[in-house]
């Protein structure tokens, strides 16, 4: 179809052409002797270029028809393709999923190291424990608040009640409260 | 604070009362004494009617209670009645802490 509209379209151009040279508007400017034979002239090499076109119009339906016929093995391939790019996705999340799952196996070996030595840990702070009792984080952070303010000057009183004369160097090692009061 | 005597003493916490007479009829032992069994105080008291004490301690208020370290160190003061939670946390924290002294 697009062939024979194609020639068509030449055959129209060829003879919209072939009108120029008899239009009157050139008659009136050349002689008629010169102008009939240049028409000639004209007609013969319009025709040939017609030919000419035809040709060139052949050849590009010709080519438009070999392209379209190609076409289709192009536009088949998508549809091929799809099955072919399902696989390759399976295939790749298959790999990730293994990829993960070795991952996780990993993380979990680790974790389990991690829960061992905290085991350890924890049971030799035990052991310490047992020995000596610490503070816990909450009792370092106000020990770190608690600034030593200078050594407590020690006590020179001679006369006691509820106990024999205590002085402060003899205490070390204890936690001691001084407080100043009066009953009154 | 006799709370605090009771429950700590085991634990290597002394309180040492160091008692300061305002008033002149305050200077007497003997009332002292009286207010002590009053009050059931256990814990150690010292007389200090000469005041000795209460100037090297540079202190000026009643009461004052100065929480003394393993080391010797005077590591808090708490002026005035109160906050006995936190005094109380403060006397575990240190009864926690390693001795440096040692």
């Amino acid at each position: 179809m697009r062939a024979s509209l194609c020639i068509h379209l030449g055959h129209i151009t060829v003879k919209t052409r072939t009108m120029g040279p008899s239009d009157m508007s050139v008659g009136r400017r050349n002689p008629p002797g010169v102008g009939r034979g240049l028409a000639v002239r004209l007609c013969r090499t319009l025709q040939r270029k017609a030919r000419l076109h035809r040709v060139i119009l052949l050849a590009f339906v010709c080519g438009l028809t070999l392209v379209s016929c190609v076409m289709p093995d192009t536009t088949t391939q998508p549809e091929v393709d799809p099955g072919a790019k399902v696989e390759a996705i399976q295939t790749r999340v298959a790999e990730t999923r293994a990829e993960q799952a070795a991952k996780d196996e990993e993380m979990a070996a680790a974790q389990d190291g991690n829960d061992e030595a905290v085991e350890e840990t924890a049971a030799s702070d035990d052991a310490d424990s047992a020995l000596v009792v610490g503070p816990t984080a909450q009792q370092l952070e106000l020990l770190a608040k608690l600034r030593p303010q200078g050594e407590a000057p020690e006590l020179l009183n001679e006369i006691w009640l509820n106990s024999d004369p205590l002085k402060l160097a003899d205490l070390r090692g204890n936690v001691v409260l001084v407080e100043f009061w009066t009953y009154g | 604070m006799r709370e605090w005597h009771e429950k700590y003493a085991d634990d290597g916490f002394v309180i040492i009362g160091v008692h300061t007479p305002e008033f002149t009829h305050e200077r007497d032992v003997d009332n002292v004494e009286k207010a002590l069994e009053r009050l059931q105080i256990e814990f150690a008291v010292a007389i200090d009617n000469d005041w000795t004490t209460w100037r090297s301690y540079h202190n000026r208020y009643w009461p004052a209670m100065y929480f003394i370290d393993k080391g010797g160190q005077i590591r808090y003061l708490k002026i005035g009645e109160g906050q006995y939670d936190y005094s109380e946390s403060v006397i575990q924290a240190l009864l926690a802490e390693q001795s440096t002294a040692n």
